[in-house]
């Protein structure tokens, strides 16, 4: 379809990350489809000694190669961004020198960012940038506040957009606010996703039925709203078991227990962390996915994917990307009123388990339809064209920009909108 | 080494910092080993608005070519160069001390603010990158102190031509030569001429105004001493002002608070003529001192007169302090060689 | 009339691209104008730092002091003005034709074509608001043309003041007066001696950048044992003098690799009524030097040349015949100050 592309792609490339789990699977499809991938790998410390995924060219890390390469050298430079310091934190300064295709993986990365603060990389321009981004009110001192204000006030996604040559979302949720900060094209594109193979077939619903969560068991999976669904409702809590696969901190893992005798429903049951080979074999005796999340910190959410295609109806907070599945596929609920909806859609599905059990099956369709590496691979290809297109300019107005920038010239002077409109004069991009 | 000067132009006006741009090519140009040009970005301030354009296109050169640059005025000093040496000729005191004696185009509203903050910004990073900064006075130096928090060496505008100003015999006549206009107060010295009687005074020079050279005609036929005062009021060939100054018993300087010493002090004293100044003339007194390398009175017709008839009546001690006035100038090194040899360390 | 001539330029280095702008200047004061020389320093070395620096050009506020401008060397035509003439002496070659050549700074790559597609979209918009569009010569009006669709007219910068240049007897040294660098190819002209049968002279009048590349046709003269019938003044002359050494020439000897216009020192020998001799792909000097009319075309290898420049020594009445040629075919062009003036101004 399209001439062979050199692509450099920036990333984690490590057997822990979900990102480089996705990374190995576009990489993949990019080189069946015959372009010329080199991987750059973003973790810091000892996550950089872990050894690399398998790739089909060669891998080497981002810290050693030169920006002025990755930006010349190759016809499109991918960096995906994930709200994690060791996996990620190397592309932090290269995205200083060097406006590439970023591809989004979270909303909120301001735990990335926190990471560079501490590892000494960028003290100084924390205070300018929090300022620049958010406003002259937001000092960095301290940088981190508790998750739902620093969600509120100073998620960080619209620092990292703000550098980008253009931009790739798994959602639309935050796509708006990519395209209100980033200086090049923003595009969504549904997050290809291939773990979770092979989930075995849910089974008949019987007189138990098991509710799981997935992933790490903090209060952002809103387990809490889970027992107090159970609380609320007869027919819950004498059939409804819940399991959390997962890693939890002990405290947590008290905190729920605790809560659990207090609301007098049965304690949640513990897996611990689950490796991916013994993941089916979990999921084997799972009636009922439990997506729930509140505040959205992510993108796109690959345990809502994974769930979606094992074909059990998904319990989903109606907000973010969880949002965004067609009506009808998930089972929502508004955020704020989880536990009354998690109750009134379990007690349907206890009372009638064919409605759900036929949504579930249709899910799993969509999401084996939506989520491929073929789709996102159609969709990268064609967004990198549009990014490339628009890179000199880009590329132009930040350079001019960040000498603006050292006069001391907040982002949102007038003089800046001259400025650009001075270059799209020059470049006729006008109109 | 490659020297490229940089500095701003506004198209069809020429001045001092134009003439002083020329001869430093020049001079850096009969140094061996040295190849220079200078070259000139224009440069408009109105609307002050506009100066945050003017400040990124100075940014944004890209200068190849070069060993070093010397900028000489805001915004040129922005340019970015590993190597820069700043002559400091010019800020753009509109955002400094001509702001706060309300002498600016710039607002004094939040706007205003704004725009002073980036070229304060802009500046400092420009003097943080200069592996040396020169200005022309201690006034330039004290403003950049006091606003921007940066030392500067002083390093004077040399003679362009010393040359021309040998000295010579004593004429009898005590020169005010340099611009005529109410700053430099050549009106003091007529009316001091009824005190010093016999004292011939040359006036040369190029009237600021046209209103000027009527006024100072007017005065001299007031106070009746048209007989004594000749008034050669255009712009002398230089020829012709060194063969005034060369002849001159004394030369009369009396500027208001000057920045610096002054041409005419340097081309008097060159010349080995000792000069007549006021307490009040500023940058001149860094060198003019009473009783050493010339006379230093009050403001005043009374005071002037009375010197000058001493300088008259002593020709023996005008030489004097004339020979002095020259060794001092002298130790002070000013020279187009000394001058380029400290911009090129 | 008030007139701004704008032009970047690479600090301390002359030729062709600095003598059109001063002597311009000179002309249009002895026409009566008011013009001021703007030079912007401003180079290509960093292809991200291009549109940064075309951006300051058209940034540039001219329009308050000039009634007319007139722009040279790239990127000033992209300043604003609404008298702008753009007198287009060449592009930033590298990402035109020499696109695909050795000579391309950057890979080619999707993100380098895209700056390339870039640079090409704002000179062609620059060109097309401009109030004339001149070039230097067919070659690079062919270029304006191809690349940016831009119709122009041919302006042959004529030389500062020709009738410094006089025609004395024809002597025995070919006179090669231009910058001395390895494009230039001064290197051919001292290896052509080697092969020479005449005792025809050779002198190379000119500064260089590379002090190695004078070394290396000294040591080149010495080796070839032609060191008697060739000099080398590395230094710049003065007008005076490159008209004293061209009266008593032989003949003109340029031989450029793909040079944008015929060369000044085409001219100024055509002037001297001396021709020149050249190589065909010494690029817009052949639209000048047709072979046998007004100069020898040799292929660019020494035997060839050095067959030229004996042909001219033997046989003088070739040179001056040639040498008249090339004086007619220079006001045939109309290449002279008044007609330059004329159509700059219209």
């Amino acid at each position: 379809m399209t001439a062979p592309r050199r692509i450099a792609w920036a990333g984690p490339w490590n057997a822990r990350s979900a990102i480089a789990a996705f990374g190995g699977l576009v990489v993949a499809e990019l080189a069946a489809r015959g372009h010329e991938v080199e991987v750059f790998r973003t973790e810091t410390g000892e996550l950089l000694d872990l050894p690399p995924r398998p790739a089909p060219g060669p891998v080497s890390p981002l810290a050693g190669a030169p920006p002025e390469t990755l930006a010349r050298d190759y016809d499109a430079f991918v960096v995906n961004l994930g709200d994690h310091y060791g996996h990620h934190g190397a592309a932090i300064p290269v995205l200083l020198r060097t406006p590439a295709l970023l591809v989004f993986h979270d909303a909120f990365l301001a735990n990335l960012f926190n990471g560079w603060i501490v590892a000494g990389g960028g003290g100084a321009a924390a205070g300018p940038a929090l300022s620049a981004v958010y406003g002259a009110g937001e000092t960095p001192d301290p940088f981190l506040l508790p998750l739902e204000e620093m969600a509120a006030r100073r998620p960080m996604l619209e620092w990292f957009a703000a550098l980008a040559g253009g931009a790739v979302a798994h959602a639309n949720h935050y796509a708006r606010r990519l395209r209100s900060v980033c200086p090049g094209p923003v595009e969504v594109i549904p997050l290809a996703f291939g773990g979770g193979a092979a989930v075995p077939p849910p089974r008949e619903v019987g007189p138990e039925v098991v509710v799981a969560t997935i992933g790490h068991i903090n209060r952002n999976k809103r387990v809490a709203d889970m027992l107090r669904a159970m609380a609320d409702s007869e027919p819950l809590r004498e059939r409804v078991r819940y399991r959390l696969i997962g890693p939890v901190e002990p405290a947590e893992r008290a905190a729920l227990g605790d809560l659990a005798r207090s609301l007098g429903v049965p304690e949640p049951e513990f897996t611990g962390w689950v490796d991916d080979a013994d993941m089916p074999r979990h999921l084997a005796a799972v009636d009922v996915m439990c997506c729930l999340r509140n505040p959205v910190l992510e993108g796109a959410s690959a345990s809502l994917i994974l769930a979606m295609r094992s074909g059990r109806p998904v319990l989903v907070s109606d907000h973010g990307p969880y949002a965004e599945v067609p009506d009808g596929l998930v089972l929502k609920c508004r955020p704020g009123h989880e536990a009354t909806d998690v109750r009134l859609h379990l007690e349907a599905l206890l009372a009638d388990p064919a409605p759900a059990r036929a949504t579930a099956e249709q899910a799993r369709a969509y999401a084996e339809e939506t989520f491929t590496a073929g789709r996102y691979v159609d969709g990268l290809l064609a967004h990198i064209d549009r990014v490339t297109e628009h890179l000199p300019a880009v590329r132009a107005a930040m350079d001019l920009g960040r000498t603006l920038a050292g006069f001391g010239m907040p982002p949102d002077d007038p003089a800046g909108r001259r400025v650009a409109d001075a270059l799209d004069d020059l470049l006729d991009r006008r109109g | 080494m490659k020297v490229l000067v940089l500095s701003t132009m506004v198209p069809f006006v020429r001045g001092g910092a134009e003439e002083l741009c020329d001869h430093l090519v020049r001079n850096l140009r009969l140094r061996r080993g040295v190849e220079a040009e200078a070259m000139r970005i224009p440069f408009t301030w109105d609307p002050a608005e506009g100066l945050v354009e003017e400040m990124l296109i100075a940014r944004s050169l890209g200068i190849f070519n070069v060993d070093r640059l010397i900028p000489l005025k805001f915004p040129a000093y922005l340019a970015p160069h590993p190597n820069k040496v700043l002559w400091l000729l010019h800020q753009y005191r509109q955002a400094y001390d001509l702001f706060d004696a309300g002498q600016s185009n710039i607002g004094t509203d939040a706007r205003g603010d704004a725009l002073r903050a980036m070229i304060r910004t802009a500046d400092d990073r420009a003097f943080r990158e200069a592996r040396r900064i020169f200005t022309l006075s201690p006034t330039g130096a004290d403003r950049l102190r006091r606003y921007n928090g940066f030392g500067a060496e002083i390093l004077p505008q040399p003679l362009n031509d010393p040359e021309l100003f040998p000295g010579g015999e004593a004429g009898g006549y005590v020169l005010a030569s340099g611009r005529v206009g109410l700053g430099k107060r050549q009106h003091l010295l007529v009316r001091a001429m009824r005190h010093a009687p016999g004292l011939r005074l040359v006036v040369a020079g190029p009237p600021d105004r046209p209103e000027d050279a009527d006024d100072l005609r007017r005065l001299a036929a007031e106070e009746g001493v048209e007989d004594r005062l000749t008034l050669d009021l255009r712009f002398l060939p230089r020829a012709d002002l060194a063969r005034l100054v060369n002849g001159a018993t004394a030369v009369a300087y009396l500027p208001f608070d000057e920045d610096s010493v002054g041409y005419v002090t340097m081309e008097a004293f060159h010349a080995g003529k000792p000069v007549l100044t006021t307490s009040d003339a500023g940058g001149v007194l860094e060198i003019v001192r009473d009783g050493e390398t010339g006379v230093v009175c009050e403001p005043t017709p009374e005071a002037l007169g009375a010197a000058l008839s001493a300088l008259a009546a002593e020709p023996a001690r005008a030489a004097r302090l004339g020979r002095d006035a020259r060794a001092l100038l002298a130790s002070r090194g000013i020279t187009w060689p000394a001058t380029i040899e400290k911009l090129l360390a | 009339m008030k007139i701004g001539l704008v032009s970047s330029a690479v600090p301390l280095i002359g030729g062709g691209g600095r003598f059109i702008v001063d002597w311009l200047r000179e002309k249009l004061e002895e026409h009566g104008h008011q013009v001021e020389t703007v030079y912007v320093p401003s180079n290509e070395i960093v292809p991200e730092a291009i549109l940064p620096q075309m951006a300051a050009f058209r940034m540039m506020r001219l329009q308050d002091y000039f009634e007319r401008v007139v722009t040279f060397r790239p990127p000033s035509h992209v300043v604003r003005h609404p008298r702008k003439v753009v007198w287009f002496i060449h592009h930033i070659r590298v990402f035109y034709d020499l696109w695909d050549t050795p000579y391309r700074p950057v890979p080619d790559r999707a993100t380098q074509r895209a700056l390339r597609a870039a640079i090409i979209r704002a000179d062609t918009a620059a060109l097309r608001e401009a109030h004339r569009v001149f070039t230097n010569s067919r070659v690079v009006g062919d270029r304006l043309r191809r690349f940016n669709g831009v119709d122009s007219e041919v302006l042959y910068p004529p030389v500062l003041r020709p009738e410094l240049f006089a025609s004395g007897d024809h002597g025995d040294e070919i006179v090669c007066v231009c910058r001395v660098e390895g494009h230039k190819r001064q290197h051919l002209l001292v290896e052509a001696m080697r092969h020479t049968r005449t005792p025809v002279r050779l002198r190379l009048c000119g500064v260089g950048t590379s002090a190695e590349y004078v070394r290396s046709l000294r040591r080149a003269a010495a080796e070839g044992g032609v060191a008697d019938r060739v000099v080398v003044e590395d230094r710049w002359i003065t007008e005076e003098e490159k008209a004293a050494r061209l009266e008593h020439a032989l003949a003109a000897a340029y031989v450029p690799f793909d040079e944008d216009s015929y060369g000044f020192p085409t001219i100024e020998a055509a002037h001297a009524r001396r021709c020149t001799v050249t190589v065909p792909d010494s690029g817009g000097v052949t639209e000048f030097v047709q072979d046998g009319v007004t100069g020898l075309v040799a292929e660019p290898e020494p035997r060839a040349l050095a067959e030229a420049f004996d042909r001219l020594h033997s046989d003088r009445a070739l040179a001056r015949r040639l040498g008249a040629n090339a004086a007619e075919r220079v006001s045939e062009l109309g290449i002279d100050w008044g007609a330059v003036v004329g159509k700059l101004l219209a």
